[in-house]
C-alpha cells in the first residue's frame, strides 16, 4: 500500500510539472473586430514579414462608392497591431500583394486621376508611387525576374492593358481592345463599386518565362488570354459573355493549369486541364462535372501544397453554407484526396489563401459577426491538420 | 474537632494514596482478552459504493480571444465565470484500508463536473439605429474518471460515529466533454429593445481538453448503524495542472465566429459524497458488531 501511495504521489508530481506551454504562432484564427457597426471589410490579400503579417483590405466607406484602403498589422499570432487607414487617398486596392525581396507590393487606385498606385510595404512603414498612363488597375502579379505584373482597363481606349511594372513604378504595357459591345463600362463600374454582387474574376500572372495569362474582357467576354507584352494574344480561353468563363487557375507545368470555372450558377473545378495556349477555345469546354456545393459565381484560390510524399493543389471556394471549401487534389492524378471546411455558425467569405515555406496554410477572408458585420478573419492552419483531411 | 480542621497539605496527600491504591488494584488485575470488536475494527479492509454530489470553480490562469479588436480593449473580452453555481454528479468505488486510526483509500469515481462563464458583446452604428448587443452563454460538461488516494485520520477511533480527517490527491482522466451555447441578441433598431435567440449548440470539445491533476483536503464522518458503515464527508479539490489541451486554443473551432474560445483553466471543485462500505475480513459467528 505503501508502495502504491508513493507511486501515485509521484505520478501527481510528474504531472504537476508537465509542459504547459503551446506554440501560438503554430495555429490560430483570429477575427479583427471594431465596436463600430457600420465599419465592413473586403478582405484582398496578406503578406508575411519579419514579425508577423500585414493584411491587404478594402472598406466601405460613407463619402465615396470605391472600397477604401486599409492595411492591418498583426504579429506571428495573428494579433492585431496597429493598422494604416490610406482611405483618405487612395481607393480600391487589388490583390495579389506580392513580395519580392521581402518587400510587400500592391496595387490601389488614385480616385481623382483614377490612376493605378504602387504601393511598396514593409514592417516600417508604406510609400506609394502614382504610375501616370494607365487607369484602373484590377489585378496583380509578380513575374519571374521580380517584376509586376498590372492589369488594368484603360477607358478612353476601351481596351484591357497589361503591364510590366518594375518596383520602382516604371511601367511596359500592352493594350487588348475588349472587342465589339457596348456597356463594358458598367461592368467595370459595377466591379469597383458593388463587390458583393458585380465584382469580376479579374487575374494575371506568368505561366512560362516571359508569357504572361490575363483574365479580362477579351472578344466581350470575360476570357482568359495567354500573351506577351507588346505582343497580340497567343490563345484565348473565351468566356460566355459575362455568365461564363474562368475564376481563378493556377498554372502546373507548361499548357497545364487546375483551375476553377464557372457557367452561369453552377461552379466546375479541373484539378488538370490542358489549355490551348497557341488558339480559340471556350472555357465551356474544359468544364465538365459541376461542384454542386459552391455557391454561384464564388470567389475562388489555387495554391500548390507539398507534404512529404507529394505534392497537391489546393482548390479554395465559397459554399452554399457559406463556408470556405478546400478541395486537395492530387497534382500528379488530379485525384481528391481530401476536402478541408472552414466556418461555422457565421458566414464566411474567402479573400486568399496562401502557403507559407513550412508547408502551413494561410487563410483571409471575412466573417460575419453576429449573422452582419463584416470583419476580417485570418487564419492559420498547420500542415499537420491538413494532413488529416487527407484520404 | 471536627474534620474540616485538616490542613490543605493533608487532603491532597489522602487524595493521592487513595489514587495510588486504586491504580494499583487495577494494575494487579489480569489483563481481559482484546475484545474481537476492537480487534475486528482495528485493522480492516473496506469496499464500497460512493455517490455524491459536486460543485466546480473554473480557475483562469491564461485569458485567451478569438476577438482581435482594433479599436477597443480585450478587456471587453473576459468571459464572466460563474463560480461552484453548478451542481454536478458522481458515483464510484471506495477501497480502503484502515489500522489503528489511519486509512489508505482509493475512490475511483465517474464524475460530471459542470461550470460556465458569459460572453458578452455589442457593437454601436453612427447612430443608435444599428446598436446590437450579443450575449452568448456557454455550459462546459467535464466527465471523467477521477482516481483519487486518500489518507484519512479517525479523530475518535471508538463508538459509531468516527469523525476523520483526510488529505490526498487526484488525477482526472478526461472521458467525455461537452460545451452547451446558447446566443441571445437585443436590436435596438426599434424604439422597443427586441431580443431573440441566436441558437442553441451543443458541441463536443473532448480534444480541446486533458487530463488533469490536483491535491485534495476534507473531513467527514464515518456512521455505524443499521450493519454497515456509512461514510459522509465533504472534500475540497484543489486543481494543480490545467485540463485545456496543450493544442493551440486559437486554432480553427466551431464557435470562433461567435467569439469562443476555451481559457487556459483548471479546476477547484467541492465534493459532497456518502459511501456504503463494508468490511472485507472473514467474520465468524462470534462476532456480532451491530
Amino acid at each position: 500500500m505503501k508502495k502504491l501511495a508513493y507511486i501515485f504521489i509521484l505520478f501527481i508530481l510528474t504531472t504537476a510539472c508537465q509542459q504547459e506551454e503551446f506554440d501560438p504562432t503554430t495555429a490560430f484564427t483570429k477575427i479583427y473586430d471594431s465596436y463600430r457597426g457600420s465599419e465592413g471589410y473586403y478582405p484582398i490579400d496578406f503578406m508575411q514579414t519579419s514579425t508577423g503579417y500585414i493584411i491587404l483590405t478594402g472598406q466601405t466607406l460613407d463619402e465615396s462608392d470605391y472600397l477604401g484602403v486599409k492595411l492591418i498589422r498583426v504579429d506571428e499570432e495573428g494579433n492585431f497591431l496597429s493598422e494604416d487607414d490610406l482611405s483618405a487617398d487612395y481607393v480600391a486596392p487589388v490583390g495579389d500583394m506580392v513580395t519580392i525581396d521581402s518587400v510587400g507590393y500592391f496595387f490601389a487606385m488614385d480616385p481623382l486621376s483614377l490612376n493605378p498606385v504602387l504601393f511598396r510595404v514593409t514592417d516600417e512603414g508604406y510609400e506609394a508611387t502614382d504610375i501616370a498612363g494607365l487607369d484602373y488597375p484590377l489585378a496583380a502579379n509578380v513575374t519571374s525576374n521580380g517584376n509586376l505584373l498590372l492589369l488594368g482597363y484603360d477607358l478612353g481606349g476601351e481596351q484591357m492593358t497589361l503591364s510590366v511594372v518594375s518596383t520602382d513604378g516604371t511601367a511596359s504595357s500592352s493594350g487588348y481592345a475588349i472587342g465589339a459591345g457596348s456597356d463594358i463600362e458598367s461592368y467595370i463600374f459595377n466591379h469597383f463599386t458593388d463587390p458583393e454582387d458585380g465584382a469580376l474574376p479579374f487575374f494575371c500572372g506568368e505561366w512560362t518565362s516571359g508569357s504572361y495569362y490575363f483574365n479580362g474582357v477579351y472578344n466581350y467576354a470575360l476570357s482568359l488570354v495567354f500573351t506577351q507584352i507588346g505582343s497580340d494574344p497567343s490563345g484565348v480561353v473565351q468566356g460566355q459573355g459575362f455568365n461564363g468563363g474562368l475564376t481563378s487557375i493556377m498554372p502546373l507545368q507548361g499548357s497545364e493549369f487546375a483551375l476553377l470555372g464557372y457557367q452561369f450558377n453552377d461552379n466546375f473545378i479541373v484539378p488538370t486541364a490542358t489549355l490551348n495556349t497557341s488558339g480559340i477555345s471556350s472555357s465551356v469546354n474544359y468544364l465538365e462535372t459541376p461542384i454542386s456545393e459552391f455557391r454561384s459565381k464564388s470567389n475562388a484560390d489555387i495554391v500548390k501544397w507539398e507534404n512529404a510524399e507529394q505534392s497537391y493543389t489546393i482548390i479554395a471556394a465559397e459554399t452554399e453554407s457559406r463556408q470556405i471549401a478546400l478541395y486537395i487534389y492530387q497534382s500528379a492524378t488530379g485525384e481528391l484526396a481530401g476536402i478541408h471546411k472552414i466556418g461555422y455558425i457565421n458566414p464566411y467569405t474567402l479573400g486568399s489563401i496562401k502557403v507559407d515555406e513550412n508547408g502551413d496554410v494561410l487563410i483571409l477572408g471575412t466573417t460575419y459577426l453576429s449573422g452582419r458585420f463584416k470583419r476580417v478573419f485570418f487564419s492559420k492552419i498547420p500542415a499537420s491538420d491538413l494532413e488529416k483531411s487527407l484520404n | 474537632m471536627i474534620p474540616n480542621a485538616l490542613s490543605l497539605g493533608s487532603r491532597v496527600l489522602a487524595m493521592a494514596a487513595l489514587l495510588l491504591l486504586t491504580h494499583l488494584s487495577v494494575a494487579q488485575r489480569r489483563q481481559p482478552p482484546p475484545s474481537p470488536v476492537k480487534n475486528f475494527l482495528s485493522t480492516q479492509w473496506w469496499l464500497g459504493l460512493r455517490f455524491g454530489v459536486n460543485f466546480t470553480q473554473p480557475d483562469v490562469l491564461e485569458d485567451y480571444y478569438a476577438f482581435s479588436p482594433t479599436n477597443y480593449s480585450p478587456d471587453n473580452l473576459e468571459k464572466e465565470y460563474g463560480i461552484f453555481n453548478l451542481p454536478g454528479g458522481q458515483a464510484g468505488l471506495d477501497i480502503s484500508f484502515y489500522h489503528k486510526g489511519f486509512t489508505v483509500g482509493l475512490q475511483p469515481t465517474f464524475k460530471i463536473m459542470r461550470y460556465n462563464y458569459t460572453n458578452f458583446m455589442e457593437w454601436v452604428g453612427s447612430g443608435e439605429a444599428d446598436q446590437l448587443e450579443s450575449q452568448i452563454d456557454v455550459e462546459q460538461v467535464l466527465q471523467v474518471v477521477e482516481v483519487p488516494l486518500i489518507f484519512k485520520y479517525d479523530l475518535i477511533q471508538r463508538g459509531k460515529i468516527r469523525p476523520f480527517a483526510l488529505i490526498g490527491g487526484q488525477y482526472s482522466m478526461i472521458v467525455n466533454t461537452q460545451k452547451k451555447v446558447e446566443i441571445e441578441y437585443t436590436d435596438y433598431l426599434g424604439s422597443v429593445p427586441q431580443t431573440y435567440s441566436g441558437g442553441s449548440f451543443n458541441i463536443g470539445n473532448t480534444d480541446r481538453m486533458r487530463n488533469f491533476a490536483g491535491v485534495l483536503g476534507g473531513i467527514g464522518t464515518s456512521l455505524d448503524y443499521a450493519n454497515i458503515r456509512t461514510v459522509v464527508e465533504i472534500t475540497y479539490l484543489y486543481g494543480l495542472t490545467s485540463f485545456s489541451s496543450n493544442d493551440s486554443p486559437y486554432s480553427e473551432n466551431e464557435l470562433v465566429s461567435i467569439g469562443d474560445v476555451n481559457d487556459k483553466l483548471k479546476i477547484n471543485n467541492i465534493n459532497a459524497a456518502v459511501s456504503f462500505i463494508f468490511p472485507l475480513r472473514y467474520i465468524d459467528k462470534t462476532f456480532q458488531p451491530y
